[in-house]
């Protein structure tokens, strides 16, 4: 295996298997909650879980294809949907509380 | 008060007398002076647990917050790394009997995409290989893992990767002192080596997840719980059936606790064990609607991922392929006294949390050879592994120094036994063997492979690529076991012309090295070729109608030129 290999190899992995998970683990336990060790473990254990469940059922339900581009647009998804909900979730559940308190 | 004093210090006499014998036995072992094959460890670990239940039933296990302690798991990673990696110094080829039929199955996802599970699996598939493992595999394969010795990396990380999972689950039930030591006897255990060795892949990634999912059956997370649940149950079913039933006593235990039925708690376990089922349950539906009935395969998959991995044809129930149950003391006796100690003292502390039951349902299976008993021994061990951690953990609080030093003498002599088997472990076939299956693959299309001995059936399936004919396993057998004893007796090229016949196609008959017994006369009839005979190595191809085309021809030759050496 020359370098070139060993890099892609290691950064399709991560971005497979350790990722996805690692952005759910923040929305699971905070910052200091949980230490490093679990964090790694958690990662890969939520990553292995999640991916391949959303992969099933889009193709399974919305006969979406597992291509390149269609797992890669899945796993993006997969990490914002936490980072948008850390980041931006008490903002949206203000302006949805906002916004019902209008129409009551 | 001076009753009491004395009384304890009896008793620390009595813990410590029972442990420095067993030392010293462990010792003897170690140097060869006694085989462990003279004891019962599994008798002296119950006697021992008994009375450590009693005697450490007062610790104090209260948790202090220690933040440093946690760079000690790059102990057992390191021990993990450098015992799996030393079988693959100078070798490449994968060990185990398995490795071949996960390159089939692997590549056969990876043909079938863009459909994540291939619709034209056969039924031997469909019972082999739950789809879980597979999905990753072909995910990562659009990422770059494009040959088998990716995915052979891949299995060796699995494998250390449960050292975190171990680590996370200890500390999580016991304490964080408690998970490390449950690592580092991970990363030595000789019955974790021995999957590793038996190329167990979707074991290990299920009782990676298992560990996961216990973990956050603590937190009470149900949404990450019901994702790596049902990822269990999409990777290996027997380890979904110990998680299932896991969960299932840990409800009824919450029962029992809450009177109230309409509990939150109560019904939140309820809906996430209905899910978990429900989502594992979805993804053998699709591969398999067309073959059975999704409630008959369900109910059918333990007995036949049992059958199939004890490559039984009776329908008698087999134990499947690891070491027997009367053997697991003596790879586990360093580990062994102060797991049912930690049992023995979780239930003393009325305690009874996951990796207990998960203890106790698998040593029912194991030692009432109920069913796939051998293969759950790996259970029992991951369970024994956790207890043991919390074991030494009980031991090093009620008394520091005497407990550590009988920790890192156990774990030394664990870690002695692990090196000397992983410096011996050799795939179960050589590279030349390899080379030569390999080159059967892509010859002709529409032609069989066939092994005439099982021991090499998953190989020339994987490498070869082709549909493989082999004694009692897969589905293009089309023989019972006395055609097949005709076959291996025969010496008459005719007789066994006949019976090769009513395949059709051209075959690809490997002997390997490790066939001494057979008589290769019964190849040497019109019908076949003898297209590599080099180092006891021997592929005959066998056509009646001679039919062999112009290009396969061409590449025949040059394989018989190459095998030659020429």
């Amino acid at each position: 295996m020359d370098a070139v290999e060993v890099v892609r190899l290691v950064s399709g992995g991560a971005f497979v298997l350790f990722i996805p998970g690692l952005a759910w683990s923040y929305l699971f336990f905070k910052q200091n909650e949980i230490d490093w060790v679990e964090r790694i473990a958690l990662s890969f254990g939520l990553s292995i879980a999640l991916v391949p469940l959303a992969m099933f059922w889009l193709n399974y339900v919305f006969r979406v294809g597992v291509t390149f581009v269609n797992v890669t647009i899945v796993i993006v998804l997969l990490i914002l949907i936490p980072v948008i909900k850390l980041r931006y979730g008490e903002r949206i559940a203000s302006l949805w509380l906002k916004k019902r308190n209008i129409q009551d | 008060m001076v009753e009491e004093t004395k009384y304890s210090r009896l008793e620390k006499i009595i813990l410590f007398a029972l442990l420095f014998l067993f030392l010293i036995l462990v010792f003897s072992i170690i140097v060869r002076f006694v085989s462990p094959r003279l004891f019962q460890f599994e008798y002296f670990a119950i006697f021992f647990g008994v009375v450590s239940a009693i005697i450490l039933r007062d610790v104090d296990d209260r948790i202090k917050k220690r933040k440093n302690i946690c760079l000690l798991i790059l102990m057992p990673i390191i021990l993990a790394i450098t015992i799996r990696a030393i079988p693959y110094i100078d070798n490449s080829v994968p060990l185990g009997y398995d490795p071949g039929i996960y390159k089939y199955e692997i590549e056969r996802y990876w043909k079938g995409l863009p459909e994540i599970i291939p619709p034209d699996l056969e039924n031997w598939d469909r019972q082999w290989s739950p789809p879980g493992l597979f999905i990753i595999t072909s995910i990562l394969h659009l990422y770059g893992f494009n040959s088998f010795d990716h995915y052979n990396f891949l299995f060796i990380f699995f494998d250390v990767l449960v050292v975190f999972a171990i680590y996370a689950a200890g500390k999580r039930y016991f304490s964080q002192e408690a998970g490390i030591i449950a690592a580092l006897f991970y990363s030595v255990s000789l019955v974790q080596f021995g999957a590793f060795y038996m190329f167990y892949f979707k074991n290990v990634m299920a009782i990676f997840l298992a560990l996961i999912a216990i973990y956050f059956i603590k937190l009470r997370n149900y949404l990450p719980l019901v994702v790596t649940g049902a990822m269990i149950g999409a990777t290996h079913r027997p380890t979904f059936l110990i998680f299932g039933l896991i969960y299932l006593f840990y409800f009824i235990k919450d029962i029992l606790k809450y009177s109230d039925v309409h509990n939150k708690d109560l019904i939140k376990n309820f809906v996430t064990g209905c899910l978990i089922l429900a989502l594992a349950i979805a993804f053998y539906i699709p591969a398999h609607l067309q073959a059975f009935s999704v409630l008959k395969n369900i109910m059918g998959s333990v007995s036949g991922t049992v059958l199939a991995s004890a490559g039984e044809t009776s329908g008698k129930v087999g134990g499947g392929s690891f070491i027997p149950p009367e053997s697991y003391q003596y790879s586990s006796f360093f580990y062994l006294i102060l797991g049912v100690s930690g049992a023995f003292i979780s239930l003393k502390r009325r305690d009874i949390n996951p990796v207990l039951i998960w203890g106790i349902v698998s040593a029912i299976i194991v030692y009432s050879k109920m069913f796939f008993f051998n293969r759950f021994i790996i259970h029992l061990d991951v369970a024994i592994l956790l207890l043991a951690g919390a074991g030494f953990y009980y031991l090093i609080k009620y008394s520091k120094t005497p407990g550590l030093l009988i920790l890192v003498f156990l774990l030394a002599a664990s870690s002695y036994a692990s090196f000397e088997v992983s410096s011996d472990s050799e795939p179960w076939i050589d590279k030349e063997e390899v080379h030569h299956i390999s080159l059967i693959s892509g010859i002709e299309e529409d032609s069989y492979a066939m092994t005439i001995d099982a021991i090499y059936s998953p190989w020339v399936l994987g490498y070869s690529g082709k549909p493989t004919i082999a004694p009692g396993v897969f589905e293009w057998d089309k023989w019972n076991y006395s055609e097949w004893k005709r076959f291996w007796n025969s010496s008459d090229s005719n007789e066994v012309s006949e019976m090769l016949k009513i395949y059709g196609k051209p075959i690809y008959i490997y002997v390997g090295e490790k066939i001494q017994y057979l008589d290769n006369g019964k190849f040497n009839g019109s019908c076949f070729t003898s297209y590599v005979n080099r180092d006891g190595i021997k592929i005959y191809r066998f056509d009646c109608k001679n039919v062999l085309y112009k290009s396969s021809e061409e590449r025949l030759s040059n394989l018989e030129i190459d095998s030659n050496g020429n």
